[in-house]
């Protein structure tokens, strides 16, 4: 199982949140695995392999990673800023899916180089939706260097 | 007895041929004479010879009695170069009481006064002031001319001193009392040309001053513009004092605050303190509503107690004019304008104080005004903070609950729909219709925060164009246009276009509401008129329409004029609309009846009108 492709890291502090975004991602199968850190710190350790993923291997990043902003611990734009400077990560899109409509929150995002700031909707169709659209792009369309 | 007698020499002159080419030469000498002392030295010509030993033009100051006791001013004065004595220097003002000699000249209704000094009979007729000033100055005799003008108020004295006693003879009485008037005009002349000249430099000063003051943000600023104005009249220094006050409103304690032109060793130095208790008469001046006090020479002037002396004359404060600052409420404090020479005051300088501390007043008024503004601008800066904090957690924190409570909601009806009863899916529908409602609510506030707080990007907007985009804007979601948008040309506007745009969106997806269901639903915009010199744009539609009753309530946030389960919307819109046109400067209002449609109109200023919030 280790070695298997982890295709999406979700980074998401909220179960339910987790939970329907598991759910919206299952329900269109775009990816055969879905790793969740809970937290800014775990998110990272996870793609360092460090602490709590030190068994991980550096050369299986995910191929996408979903990061909630709002996070204990390190939030999700130190997060982003942590993985778009290092040159191990920063090929590795990254999407920021919040409840955050704030502009500075926006602006900061794009300014660490985040590749897609979603909002996400209260409704849950509409929600399902942007899972199903941020899915199709990144993992079917877009290409990404070989890691 | 002495009147009769004046008259009948009067009558009878000039007598001889001498006599009358006396008058004449002096009279030419007077009339062209360019200064104060040619004209005295013309006028005093007949009867000055070696023996005299000084002359002395004083002249009363017409506004006497209105602004100063210092009423009678040396015009000129001189004295023969051997002379012994000295007299008062042209320019000193004198209190009319000070000098009883001016005063007992001026009030003899003589033209002609004579005094031997040697004489007991004169010297019985003279005050003991002017006895010791005459004595004093080694005076034998005195001739005292009085300048009465023709309609008989007094213009002035012009006295001629001897050493020894020198009589007037009876020619010399007739010239004299001919001379008289004609010298009192020339005399008011000189004296009203240099009030003139006195009253403009002034009004320069005061112009200076006040120029700078308006300007003024600081104590230091407003220092700066009075010192500015007074260095015209040699002033080498400016103060600005605090005062303390104890329970009782006593002056406790004066603190420098400000000070322009000091030098180490000149003047007050930022920080001074003194305890107002050991400085009496500081104490009682400063504690006066509209104190003014003219102090021209410190070293002399009894006025003054013996700390607050020694404090000027170690700063070398020679003279200093002391200005009372008092603010009944807020800030008390005085300004000191200090000279390092004895300093000659006329009347005139008090009313130029007195015209400065009203406008020193003003400016600190307007300062303190300031500084409060700035607390509770600091205040809502704070305030702002803490709401964007709170909207922000507000945008985050609220909606991730609504989202689990629909998205739970609909997986269950979607993965359990067998096992739930017909009702019961119609329930959850209902608990997601709620959730999603709610997170409109949320959103719509958000976006009406985010107006109060945006930094407005004005432009030149063309109004048309953006009417234009935010019709398709508002009917985005709707599969066929609801309604006929008729876009008459519009001004442009200046304003931010992204606010004036959501102004039409929102009142486009208002009017689609309302016209839904109407027979041909239209929209009409366009502009009509002016208010204020401003376009009136106007967007009305042939909807449901309201009664005016409610016109108020339009503009309110959560104000709903229509049933929500027919009309959608969370009732924030109109107010997003009012809240830009109230940045913008502009007035929005709205005209409507049942049945009959809704027309809204606002204007569009050119600035922010406020801060939101």
């Amino acid at each position: 199982m280790l070695d298997q492709v982890v295709e999406i890291l979700l980074v998401e502090d909220n179960q339910d949140d987790e939970e329907m975004t598991l759910l919206a991602l299952g329900e269109n199968w775009f990816a055969s695995r879905i790793d969740v850190a809970r937290d800014g710190e775990e998110a990272l350790e996870y793609l360092f392999c460090a602490g709590r993923y030190a068994h991980r291997r550096l050369r299986q990043p995910p191929r996408l990673i979903l990061l909630d902003i709002k996070l204990p611990r390190l939030d999700g734009l130190q997060v982003l800023e942590r993985i778009k400077a290092d040159p191990r990560t920063c090929a590795i899109p990254v999407v920021i899916l919040t409840s955050s409509r704030e502009e500075a929150d926006v602006a900061r995002g794009y300014e660490l180089g985040v590749n897609s700031y979603i909002v996400k909707p209260v409704d849950f169709e509409q929600f399902t939706e942007s899972i199903r659209h941020i899915g199709y792009y990144w993992m079917l369309l877009n290409e990404t260097p070989e890691p | 007895m002495r009147n009769m007698h004046i008259m009948t020499k009067m009558n009878s002159f000039p007598r001889t041929l001498e006599q009358a080419s006396t008058f004449l030469e002096v009279t030419q000498a007077i009339v062209s004479a360019p200064t104060p002392i040619d004209l005295l030295r013309a006028f005093l010509q007949p009867i000055g010879d070696e023996q005299s030993s000084g002359c002395l033009l004083a002249v009363v100051d017409p506004a006497a009695g209105q602004h100063s006791d210092e009423a009678i001013q040396m015009m000129a004065s001189f004295e023969p170069a051997d002379s012994a004595m000295s007299i008062m220097a042209a320019g000193t003002w004198t209190r009319k009481g000070d000098v009883a000699l001016m005063d007992s000249f001026l009030t003899n209704p003589s033209i002609v006064q004579y005094y031997d000094l040697s004489t007991a009979a004169a010297r019985e007729r003279l005050d003991p002031a002017s006895l010791q000033w005459l004595d004093e100055r080694g005076v034998g005799s005195v001739g005292v001319i009085g300048l009465r003008h023709p309609a008989g108020r007094s213009i002035g004295l012009a006295a001629i001193c001897w050493q020894q006693p020198r009589p007037f003879s009876q020619d010399e009485y007739a010239l004299y009392e001919h001379l008289a008037p004609m010298m009192a005009r020339l005399t008011e002349n000189f004296r009203d040309a240099e009030q003139r000249v006195r009253t403009l430099r002034l009004t320069e000063m005061l112009y200076q001053a006040n120029r700078h003051l308006i300007g003024a943000k600081d104590y230091d600023q407003i220092v700066d513009a009075v010192f500015r104005g007074v260095s015209q009249s040699q002033a080498a220094a400016v103060s600005m004092l605090t005062v303390s006050s104890d329970d009782a409103g006593v002056p406790e304690w004066a603190t420098v605050i400000a000070t322009g032109g000091a030098s180490a060793n000149f003047g007050l130095q930022v920080g001074t303190r003194c305890d107002l208790a050991n400085h009496p008469s500081a104490q009682s001046w400063i504690n006066q509503p509209d104190g003014l006090v003219l102090v021209a020479d410190t070293a002399n002037d009894g006025r003054l107690d013996e700390a607050s002396r020694k404090l000027l004359l170690e700063n070398g404060i020679q003279s200093v004019v002391c200005v009372a600052l008092l603010r009944p409420s807020a800030w008390n404090g005085a300004l000191l304008v200090c000279w390092d020479q004895p300093h000659l005051f006329a009347p005139l300088d008090e009313q130029f104080y007195r015209a400065l501390s009203g406008q020193i007043a003003a400016i600190l008024e307007n300062y303190q005004l300031r500084q409060a503004e700035q607390q509770v601008i600091q205040q809502l800066a704070a305030t702002n903070s803490e709401l964007e904090a709170f909207t922000y957690s507000v945008s985050h924190d609220l909606r991730a609950p609504l989202r689990a409570m629909d998205g739970f909601s609909k997986i269950l009806i979607d993965k359990y729909r067998d096992q739930i009863p017909e009702e019961g899916r119609r329930y959850l529908e209902r608990v997601r219709v709620n959730a999603q409602h709610m997170g409109s609510l949320i959103d719509d506030l958000l976006t009406l925060s985010r107006v109060g707080k945006r930094v407005m990007a004005m432009a030149q907007v063309d109004m048309t164009n953006i009417a234009y985009g935010a019709f398709y804007e508002a009917i985005i979601d709707q599969e066929a246009p609801p309604a006929r948008l008729v876009l008459h040309p519009l001004p442009a506007a200046v304003g931010d276009p992204g606010l004036l745009s959501q102004v039409y969106v929102n009142m486009f997806s208002n009017a689609v509401k309302f016209t839904r269901g109407r027979p041909d639903p239209l929209i009409e915009v366009g502009a009509d008129g002016e208010a204020q010199g401003l376009p009136v744009y106007f967007v009305r539609d042939n909807g449901i329409g309201f009664d005016m009753q409610y016109a108020d309530k339009v503009f309110g946030v959560f104000q709903r004029l229509h049933d929500a389960k027919e009309y959608e919307g969370t009732g924030v819109g109109m107010a997003i609309v009012s809240r830009i046109i109230n940045r913008h400067g502009g007035r929005i209002w709205v005209e409507s009846a049942p049945e009959q449609g809704t027309t809204f109109y606002f204007t569009v200023g050119g600035g922010d009108a406020g801060s939101g919030g």
